[in-house]
């Protein structure tokens, strides 16, 4: 029993970076009604900007919200100028782009940085040692990170739901002509939701590079959990993304250990298969709604 | 009526690519530190579009009219076109040394890539169906040429690289099933997944792929003594050989039922259903038979290569392919053969001028493309051919007129499409 809830914590733990993700990719998805491909390497970049930070000895926090900041700028100044310009260009285009923006920052960091892996700290102030309650070792790493999501989850919710900011952002991603006749600014808006979301996927960035370890690559697998979250949760929906993280999160820890076929190794194909068998019994996700196209 | 007849110069952009280029190559040769290293290659690619360019004018204005007399002077003239990019590639080998960033080796790899690019160009820019995914189909080739032939049982390869693309063809076909249900971006981002997915996969079924150890293959792959045991010269000329077929059967695909029906499949596929396509049936073959080529490639790669382990299929594989197919232009045949040269020489050159950072060079040429270029090298050819024609009427309409005459007075009923 105690073997299922140390599992069921680390499942919750790993589950709460796939959510934060996936709430970046949904927050592009609902701003901009594209996947993003780059979002992962993304938040990679950030998560490299925040180590040299700490290597020119800022203090941890500093570097955190640091990089949160370039982040933001980062998306704000990827929607200028290689999304906003594609606007309503056919589909293969606009996946062309993210994945240019992920070739791009994928090699950028491999030639600033080598693919050296570099251990990145956990965040200062949280301790090291684990708590032994009743015979389950709580990680407070673990801990941290999922109180970020939740905390970060509030904090959008509200943004979204009590702000002005957050109405016309609301507005010109459900209605963008209507709202432009309001006078919105929906390419603002647009490039609003890119920097939020690459804060989001900077956050995920920053809390996962602990667990595993920091190299070129570290997000790519986390990028295909986070797909499958998104896709679990419905691509337009944040609750969605952050239970659908939760549960991806879970499954691929149980499974990966009750599962002997599947083992550490390919809990990936597990999220491959969620992605397939969503897409195929409920392309709109869990909380997602479906769209209706006219013909 | 004077400005009509001026030239264009916006769309004559490529003259000056080329004096730039030309101007440029020289000075920049000598130039070796930081940033400036950069000005060679952009001057190589200004150069290369200039001439493309000025050849593809000079053809629009010399050999249009012949072209567009009949359907059958057009096809001649493809073609003799073919032909001659045929020819380059058989002459290639005895003078890859000379060329700069180019061996045999590197040009055999680029045709096994220009078998890849030649299947997405079927899936994605005849279908419409956007796959991230042939890395996989790729690596599964690959695997099992390694695994029959060298690691389980020693099958003549010959018999491994028959088996490669029907196994992975009939895989292909398979996951065409589900992937009717997914529709654009949802669609990339599971065929992406089956990329990223097929490493772990071969690192966990260690019994069989031997793991990160990978399969080495050694001793030489039979000949079958063409070449003599010149194993190098013999794989760059079968590779040739299959690559041609491929751009062969894609060719005819495109001219046939099934590719009509895979293009209205593309453009409108209710309208296309409407019409009584069967657009589950035509979208799955399509999937199986551009599978079936990765296959193929990887098989024949991973017999180039002599060594398959899963950190040489990582996902870049399938982006970098992708990557080519879309530069070379996705929807043509032509396009194929740039992008799969493009796929293995664009890294090489990039990693020639700054060591790091080729995919990023890559990257952006890609968003250039984008904004630029939407149809890739092969649809710039394209559209210069087309500007070419129109520039012709305008500035000498007596001779226009001519050929419109000389037309109307051919017996076959002349055609306007270009192909």
């Amino acid at each position: 029993m105690t073997d299922f809830l140390q599992l069921v914590l680390a499942g919750a733990a790993d589950g709460s970076i796939y959510g934060l993700l996936a709430l970046a990719l949904v927050l592009i998805y609902r701003s901009t009604h594209i996947i993003n491909f780059g979002q992962g390497e993304m938040a990679m970049f950030t998560t490299y900007l925040a180590w040299s930070m700490l290597n020119a000895g800022w203090p941890y926090w500093g570097a955190f919200f640091g990089a949160i900041a370039i982040g933001f700028v980062l998306g704000l100044v990827v929607h200028r100028i290689l999304i906003h310009p594609i606007e309503g260009a056919p589909e293969l285009t606009i996946v062309i782009v993210t994945l240019g923006i992920y070739l791009f920052f994928n090699s950028i960091a491999l030639w600033i940085y080598s693919g050296v892996p570099k251990i990145f700290p956990i965040p200062a102030g949280v301790p090291k040692q684990s708590w032994d309650v009743g015979g389950v070792f709580v990680v407070p790493l673990h801990v941290t990170i999922f109180a970020v999501l939740l905390a970060l989850m509030l904090v959008l919710f509200a943004f979204f739901r009590f702000t002005k900011l957050g109405l016309a952002m609301r507005a010109s991603a459900a209605q963008p002509h209507s709202a432009l006749l309001v006078g919105i600014s929906v390419p603002m808006m647009m490039g609003l939701g890119w920097g939020i979301a690459a804060m989001a996927g900077a956050v995920a960035g920053l809390l996962s590079a602990p667990i595993v370890v920091l190299e070129p690559n570290f997000m790519a697998t986390i990028l295909i959990f986070a797909f499958a979250s998104a896709t679990l949760g419905g691509f337009d929906s944040p609750v969605g993304a952050v239970v659908g993280g939760l549960i991806v999160g879970e499954v691929s820890a149980l499974g990966g250990r009750y599962i002997e076929f599947i083992g550490t190794d390919l809990q990936l194909l597990l999220a491959f298969a969620l992605i397939v068998a969503v897409l195929l019994v409920r392309p709109a996700g869990l909380f997602g709604r479906p769209q209706v196209v006219r013909v | 009526m004077d400005t009509v007849r001026r030239i264009d110069w916006r769309r004559n952009w490529f003259i000056f690519a080329l004096i730039l280029g030309a101007i440029l190559l020289p000075v920049s040769g000598p130039i070796d530190r930081g940033v400036l290293r950069l000005l060679r290659p952009i001057s190589i690619f200004a150069l290369f579009f200039g001439i493309v360019g000025v050849l593809t004018l000079l053809g629009a204005i010399y050999l249009g009219p012949i072209a567009e007399r009949s359907r059958r002077n057009l096809r001649l003239l493809q073609a003799f076109g073919a032909l001659l990019i045929f020819i380059a590639f058989l002459v290639a080998p005895a003078y890859a040394d000379n060329i700069p960033y180019v061996t045999t080796y590197k040009l055999t790899v680029a045709l096994q890539w220009v078998m890849v690019v030649v299947g997405i160009n079927l899936l994605t820019g005849y279908t419409g169906q956007i796959s991230l995914g042939q890395g996989a189909y790729f690596a599964i080739g690959g695997y099992l040429l390694a695994i029959a032939s060298f690691r389980e049982w020693s099958l003549p390869w010959g018999v491994s690289l028959i088996l490669a693309p029907i196994f992975t063809g009939i895989l292909g076909f398979l996951f065409g099933f589900p992937a009717l249900r997914f529709k654009g971006p949802y669609l990339a981002l599971a065929t992406l997944a089956l990329a990223v997915v097929i490493s772990p996969v071969a690192k966990r079924f260690e019994d069989f792929t031997g793991g990160v150890q990978g399969i080495p293959m050694y001793g030489q792959i039979n000949t079958w003594g063409i070449f003599g045991d010149d194993y190098e010269r013999f794989l760059y000329y079968f590779s040739l050989v299959a690559a041609a077929a491929m751009l062969l059967i894609v060719w005819n695909i495109m001219h046939s039922r099934l590719g009509r029906a895979l293009i209205a499949i593309r453009d409108n596929e209710v309208a296309a259903a409407a019409m009584g396509v069967n657009t589950a049936l035509y979208k799955t073959t399509a999937f199986g038979i551009a599978a079936a080529f990765a296959g193929f490639a990887g098989a024949i790669n991973a017999a180039t290569i002599q060594f398959v382990s899963p950190d040489q299929y990582s996902v870049l594989v399938s982006i970098r392919v992708f990557v080519g197919a879309v530069i070379g232009g996705v929807a043509s045949v032509l396009g194929a053969v740039v992008g799969g040269l493009f796929t293995q020489l664009i890294p090489d050159i990039a990693a020639g001028i700054s060591d790091a950072a080729p995919d990023a060079i890559q990257a952006v040429i890609l968003v250039v493309f984008m904004y630029a270029m939407r149809g890739g090298f092969a649809g710039f050819v394209e559209q210069t051919w087309r500007y070419g024609r129109q520039g012709v009427q305008l500035l000498r309409p007596e001779r226009a007129a001519e050929e419109r005459e000389g037309r109307a007075a051919a017996p076959v009923t002349s055609s306007q499409e270009q192909a």
